[in-house]
């Protein structure tokens, strides 16, 4: 089928949103500590440790990771089409970088009250986020115009400095803060919290369709500024409302689980190979896989050394060279023009 | 007013300044529905644009631009691109689009949100395709295709929009002779059928077999306007372009015919 | 007061000096351990743990050890003509080991993070932990310098020996390494018998606390250091021996790593009854512990044996280990001290289940 039709984005989606879900069951009962599901799935009674670890540790975590995997999947395929390069990645342009760096000054700061909540870094992190977005926005903006090509370098350089500024504020603060940074730079999906879990959904969720609905003009961008102008499409207006929307979107998630690569890099562009590059389907689509794919990796991070978890990021990361190698074969066969 | 309006695009001297030079000087033209017109000059004369001008890409500094009687500027993008389809020079698409979903995309004006093409847009794209002789490139990735296929594909899309006005920037660069003509006859049909068509071109030959009227550019000022065989003469040639160039009219075509001379030529032309 | 805790350290120490003299002597302990200390970089030693730095009040045991030091080191100025050293030192530990041997007169540089004993803060700082500032060092011209091995103060040492200054690197990993760090510095800094008496009185110190303890039922303990991510105290570290000596059984001591990123699962199926929290730096407070609410099916949270610790408490390899152990055995095996009073200023802090208990 050269083109998409309803019933392939249908058919597609329902295949993937099928595998999510068996996916995340098997993910639930995967996991160092081997449990006993009869005894987990007792009501009566005091709770089992089964039940704790497959209710209060494991589901909430995999839930975490579909969420996490998704957004970042799908604000990688966003950003692939706003800067008209296959190979961008939502932590390429420094909002991670930004987000981090908000989440360390902020424990920091409410580290010297004992009496701040332990959220400081959440919100810090987003508002790092928002403000990275904003500076960047406003530093790559050329004659009142967006322009892709500043846009990645803008990106690229506000992410080496904000890597620059983590690196002195850790130097400058205790030793020990380095501990806490480890979170922000390898990423960690570990959580108990529902409530955390619904409500980065719910933003992941709003924000995916929000992105899904920019399609059709995603679509049209690729071929071409002028191209597109004269289709029909307000160019400038898409533009921002992508990269604010997948900006937020990967602040939000780096405030909650740190610095995880590759997810939004290697879904969408495996996905645009095997469904297209239409991103009506290709939208959804890497929510979908995305979240397939976080969930296994941390499932291996998290079982593959017993009791010793490796962090998720560094899975992701593992899983990214082998992927460029494949990345490079691919385009050494493609025809240049 | 039952009748379409005559003239489609207005320009009425226009000014367009990149940064301090201005690539277009005092311009005032009007596109005549139903006709096709071609728009030659040397290079860096300010054709595409002129071509941008017109479509609505770029705002002049001074000047105003109508189409079908309003300012350009207030048409709502989405009605333009109805009304107004562009074929541009080049460009590349960085995402592996197969033909078909490339051509669909001229049918984005007229779908909203993110529906889905339906029947009628597939049998519009396919008829476009059928035209340019593209039907059978349907399935291959755009990124396959050699440059003038490509060039084909995106006059398709553009015929997809079915769009009162055509515009095309230099549509005949990268195809050999006979696919050059073979889409300047296209223009031909389409013209035939009730299309305004205006196109940039190189070669001064073509423009006088098929434009109805030419303008000629020189250093973003309109130097002369009217048809090929007024248009092009040895003298015009001369100064526009600065060279030497021996005009002739076919007996064949009836058109004007201008045949580059090499430097032994000129030289005798001189004496 | 102050004279009956000096008589009882004094007939303490004597009649440790008799029993136990014999084991306490090493023979063979080269001064320069430089090369060695570098040679071994495994991936178990993430380096030594080093502290944080506030300053807390001193309890009574530590100021009663203090007294009894200061008082007798003046009996190991050596032969005339002994030039004590001049001396930096790069590390807390070995700041409070310098001091405990009395040699706290030539101590003219630390690192930033060195606060105790309380008379440091007024010697002149000579960069962090981490990175030695080689200019300031140097220009304090010291006789000595003496450091741990950090990640990143390889280079600064090295600069340091290129310019011909006497640089002593010691260990801090476990039990072993800081006696013989002890018997090293004092070697170095040419008061060798305040050496083995140091050792000594720690010795029996900790022989005190484990006889305390004998025979009581091993508890479960897990340490963690961190928790986000979550990191334990595993096999192969001092605080681990500490644990084990305090009579417990270190639930991460399983894996083959020194500081293991456990996960959460596994700490639920280890089921710990005591859980001793000393997350470092930002995760210092005694909110932290909140983290522990979230699982009340564990049996250390259930029966409320939450105890949070500063980290210099219970991670820095020096003099002042007997108090780790001694906060150790009364968390885990708090059935023995009854009756025994511990000092507020070092106890713990405690997960407040005031508040409903989900």
């Amino acid at each position: 089928m050269s083109f998409l039709t309803r019933r392939r984005f249908l058919a597609v989606n329902a295949f993937l949103a099928a595998g999510l879900l068996a996916t995340v069951c098997a993910a639930a009962l995967t996991g160092p500590v081997r449990i006993d599901l009869g005894r987990a799935l007792q009501w009566s009674g005091p709770a089992s440790p089964d039940s704790v670890i497959l209710f209060d540790t494991r589901l909430p975590r995999v839930l975490l990771a579909t969420v996490v995997g998704g957004a970042l999947a799908v604000a990688g395929a966003a950003l692939q089409g706003l800067l008209r390069n296959p190979l961008a990645e939502p932590h390429i342009l420094g909002i991670s970088g930004g987000a981090a760096l908000g989440g360390i000054v902020a424990v920091i700061l409410a580290g010297q009250h004992p009496l701040a909540a332990i959220s400081a870094a959440p919100v810090g992190s987003f508002l790092g986020a928002l403000g990275t977005t904003l500076l960047i926005y406003r530093l790559a903006l050329i004659d009142g115009r967006l322009q892709p090509y500043t846009l990645l370098l803008t990106g690229v350089v506000v992410n080496a400095f904000a890597g620059a500024l983590i690196m002195f504020v850790n130097s400058l603060a205790d030793f020990y803060q380095a501990h806490g940074i480890l979170f922000w730079l390898m990423g960690s999906l570990a959580t108990q919290s529902y409530r955390l879990v619904a409500g980065i959904a719910l933003y992941a969720l709003a924000a995916a369709l929000w992105l899904t609905w920019q399609a059709r003009h995603m679509n049209v961008l690729a071929l071409g500024e002028e191209a597109a102008l004269q289709l029909g499409v307000d160019v400038d207006r898409t533009r921002r409302n992508i990269f604010m929307a997948s900006s937020l979107l990967v602040g939000a998630v780096v405030s909650v689980s740190g610095m995880i690569g590759f997810v939004g890099l290697i879904v969408p562009h495996l996905l645009r190979l095997l469904v297209g590059a239409d991103h009506r389907l290709l939208l959804p689509a890497s929510f979908l896989a995305g979240g397939i794919f976080l969930v296994w990796a941390d499932t291996f991070a998290r079982t593959a050394l017993g009791s010793t978890e490796i962090p998720v990021g560094v899975v992701t990361a593992l899983c990214g060279a082998p992927f460029f190698i494949f990345l490079l074969k691919q385009a050494g066969r493609q025809a240049f023009d | 007013m039952t009748e379409a309006p005559h003239t489609l695009l207005s320009l009425a001297h226009v000014t367009f300044r990149y940064r301090a030079v201005p690539a277009l000087n005092d311009v005032s033209l009007d596109l005549t529905r139903g006709e096709i017109l071609g728009i030659l000059g040397p290079n860096g004369s300010g054709k595409s644009t002129m071509l941008r001008i017109m479509s609505g890409v770029l705002h002049p500094q001074s000047g105003t631009v109508d189409w079908l009687g309003s300012p350009l500027s207030r048409v709502p993008r989405t009605v333009l691109a109805r009304q107004m389809a562009v074929v541009p020079q080049g460009g590349t698409i960085e995402f592996p689009f197969s033909v078909m979903e490339v051509v669909l995309m001229g049918r984005a004006p007229h779908l909203g949100g993110f529906a889905f093409e339906g029947d009628q847009d597939v049998q519009v794209a396919e008829a476009a395709m059928r035209r340019t002789g593209t039907l059978d490139l349907a399935h291959r990735c755009i990124h396959e295709l050699s440059g003038g296929e490509r060039q084909r594909v995106i006059l398709a899309r553009a015929l997809a929009q079915v769009p009162q006005a055509l515009l095309l920037d230099e549509p005949g660069a990268f195809l050999d002779i006979r696919h050059a003509v073979e889409l300047y006859d296209l223009l031909r049909d389409l013209q035939a059928e009730g299309m305004t068509i205006a196109t940039v071109l190189h070669d001064l030959n073509l423009a006088a077999l098929y434009c109805d009227r030419v303008a000629l550019l020189k250093a973003g000022r309109l130097v002369r306007l009217g048809p090929p065989a007024e248009v092009i003469s040895y003298a015009t040639v001369r100064d526009v372009y600065e060279t030497e160039v021996y005009v002739d009219t076919n007996d064949i075509t009836g058109a004007v015919n201008v045949l580059p001379l090499s430097r032994v030529y000129r030289e005798r032309l001189k004496r | 007061m102050r004279a009956s805790r000096r008589l009882f350290a004094l007939v303490w120490l004597s009649l440790s000096q008799v029993i136990l003299n014999p084991l306490l002597t090493k023979e063979g302990v080269e001064g320069g351990r430089t090369a060695a200390a570098f040679s071994t970089p495994s991936l178990v030693r993430r380096g030594t743990v080093p502290h944080a730095a506030p300053q807390l009040s001193v309890g009574w045991l530590m100021g009663s050890l203090a007294q009894a030091t200061s008082g007798d080191t003046r009996q190991y100025r050596e032969a005339e003509g002994f030039h004590p050293p001049r001396t930096i030192s790069l590390a807390p530990s070995v700041t409070e080991i310098l001091f405990a041997l009395g040699a706290g007169d030539e101590v003219v540089g630390v690192s930033t993070y060195c606060d105790y004993p309380p008379e440091v803060t007024r010697i002149k700082r000579v960069g962090t932990f981490l990175t030695p500032n080689v200019e300031e060092i140097v220009a304090l011209r010291p006789d000595l310098i003496i450091g741990v091995p950090t990640p990143g103060n390889e280079g600064p040492v090295r600069s340091l020996q290129s310019l011909g200054l006497k640089v002593v690197i010691v260990g801090g990993d476990t039990m072993r390494q800081m006696r013989e760090s002890i018997d090293v510095i004092a070697q170095a800094i040419g008061r060798p018998g305040a050496g083995r008496d140091l050792l000594e009185r720690l010795d029996a110190r900790l022989a005190a606390v484990r006889e305390r303890v004998r025979d009581a039922p091993a508890r479960r303990v897990l340490m963690v250091v961190g928790q986000k991510p979550l990191v334990a105290v595993g096999s192969g570290t001092f605080p681990d021996e500490l644990i084990r000596m305090a009579g417990g059984i270190n639930v991460a001591g399983g894996t083959a790593l020194a500081w293991p990123h456990v996960n959460i699962e596994s700490v639920i199926a280890w089921a710990p009854e005591v859980i001793i929290d000393t997350s470092m730096g930002t995760e210092e407070s005694p909110r932290t512990l909140e983290f522990w609410k979230q699982f009340p099916s564990l049996p250390a949270v259930r029966d409320h044996r939450v105890y949070g610790y500063r980290s210099y408490q219970l991670l820095r390899p020096g003099p002042r280990i007997t108090e780790a152990l001694d906060a150790l055995a009364r968390a885990i095996h708090p059935e023995r001290f009854e009756g025994s009073v511990q000092s507020p200023n070092f106890g713990p802090w405690t997960l407040d289940f005031g508040r409903c208990l989900s």
